[in-house]
């Protein structure tokens, strides 16, 4: 009888067994690195998408025209600045500053900045949206050395992100220990965080992935932000 | 059987480099995060620092005068920063009375620095108190050092920068230096790291 050469039944099993194993080591790995790297790149949108509102919004405060009484009046009403803690007015923040149309800083250039919020809602995507909206302005000669603020036309309004912003909260607050708000400069409290839709399958590792910034600013338009000096300086221009 | 074991230990090592890989890239990741935040922090604490006087920083200095490092007086963490603009509105309060020149824009800048709101994770929510949100100073180191120069003249010798020489020499006569660093701690998950920002807090006199 000759012995023929085959493959018996133990052995196709053990290999069999191996190859799952090695299957099963190979998926885990991939999945976890896929997954990884889901919620690192959804992480770093959140991340740049935070910083890019902050920024601007950061850019617009600091070149924000100085209070003064000169300005006695704004055409159409309204205040020289308007910070709003209510939750449901979509109108955050609102104030002068020196920028041009395009957004530039500029010494000879003036527009009203507007910040509005819309709350996210379960299921729309297109809402948890900053905008901002950028209205060129003119400072115009009023009586007694008093200045008009009238409103030209050309305002854009440019949506800030792509990724639902989860909080856009803007506080006045005033330090304790002073008697009134002449007494100390009071600053801008921000918090912004922003949880994007897309990234993880689940809303419990998405919420993980939320990014928060806050910031401390003092703008230049609190009335009792302006130096004696800076209110001289001001009326010289 | 032994060829079988052997394979699969081969096998097992050779797959050791993709996990080290995938932890690199959550590094990164954790690293842009907290550099994103330090920043921000860096910048807000300048910015309000330049809003003070050379005077308004040097009555801090006299009565907080921290560690010294070098030419540097350094104060290291959060309370420290802190504690360090209270002296200077300590000083002020008491002497407001007997005080000739108008100390109230001092007074009126060093409240909010004295009172800075302190880092949080996040923002609290309803019930929850600030301080078990607070970032520690083991995650996040905060330093600031200052240096304070007597003189324009010296200023621009130190601080050798080339932009400065094209400033005009008349005007700033006296100048600080400050600088804000902030460490990441391994405990945050991403690499040791640190960022520093500066600026110059000049009076016009």
């Amino acid at each position: 009888m000759t012995k023929r050469k085959a493959i018996t039944l133990t052995e196709i099993m053990v290999s069999i067994l191996v190859i799952s194993l090695l299957s099963v080591a190979v998926y885990k790995i991939l999945s976890s690195v896929f997954t990884q790297f889901s919620k690192n790149t959804s992480k770093l949108s959140n991340v740049r998408t935070a910083s890019k509102i902050f920024e601007r919004l950061k850019i617009d405060i600091r070149a924000a025209v100085p209070y003064s009484e000169r300005f006695a009046s704004i055409s159409g009403g309204g205040e020289f600045y308007k910070i709003s803690e209510n939750e449901d007015d979509p109108e955050k923040l609102t104030f002068y500053t020196n920028l041009d149309e395009h957004g530039y800083p500029s010494s000879e250039k003036t527009a009203k900045v507007s910040y509005t919020y819309e709350k996210p809602q379960t299921n729309n995507k297109n809402t948890g949206i900053v905008r901002r909206t950028l209205t060129p302005v003119e400072f115009t000669p009023g009586t007694d050395g008093a200045l008009n603020i009238v409103e030209k036309a050309g305002a854009t309004t440019e949506k800030m992100n792509e990724l639902s912003v989860t909080i856009f909260d803007i506080k006045k607050v005033v330090p304790d220990g002073a008697e009134s708000e002449e007494d100390t400069i009071p600053y801008l409290r921000i918090w912004l965080m922003v949880q994007g839709d897309e990234g993880p399958s689940s809303a419990a590792l998405r919420a993980k992935n939320a990014f928060q910034l806050s910031s401390v600013l003092f703008p230049r338009f609190f009335e009792a932000a302006i130096s004696q000096e800076e209110e001289f300086w001001q009326y010289k221009r | 059987m032994l060829e079988i074991v052997v394979t699969l230990v081969i096998l097992t090592l050779t797959f050791l480099p993709l996990y080290r890989l995938f932890s690199y890239g959550t590094q990164g990741t954790v690293s842009t995060v907290n550099e994103t935040a330090a920043t921000s922090y860096a910048s807000d604490l300048l910015e309000l620092v330049k809003e003070l006087t050379f005077q308004d920083l040097k009555v801090c200095l006299d009565e907080n005068p921290g560690t010294t490092e070098g030419d540097f007086r350094v104060y290291s963490g959060d309370d420290a920063i802190k504690a360090f603009f209270q002296s200077g509105l300590d000083f002020y309060e008491q002497g407001a009375e007997t005080h000739s020149i108008n100390i109230e824009g001092a007074m009126g800048h060093l409240r909010p620095l004295a009172q800075l709101p302190p880092m949080l994770y996040r923002q609290p929510q309803e019930g929850e108190s600030a301080d078990e949100l607070k970032v520690s100073d083991d995650d996040f180191k905060r330093i600031m050092r200052i240096k304070l120069y007597d003189n324009w003249e010296s200023s621009l010798k130190q601080t050798s920068n080339p932009s400065v020489d094209a400033w005009p020499e008349m005007g700033f006569v006296k100048t600080a230096y400050v600088e804000v660093e902030v460490q990441f701690k391994r405990s945050q998950g991403g690499p040791e790291a640190s960022i520093f920002l500066s600026s110059i807090v000049s009076d016009t006199l």
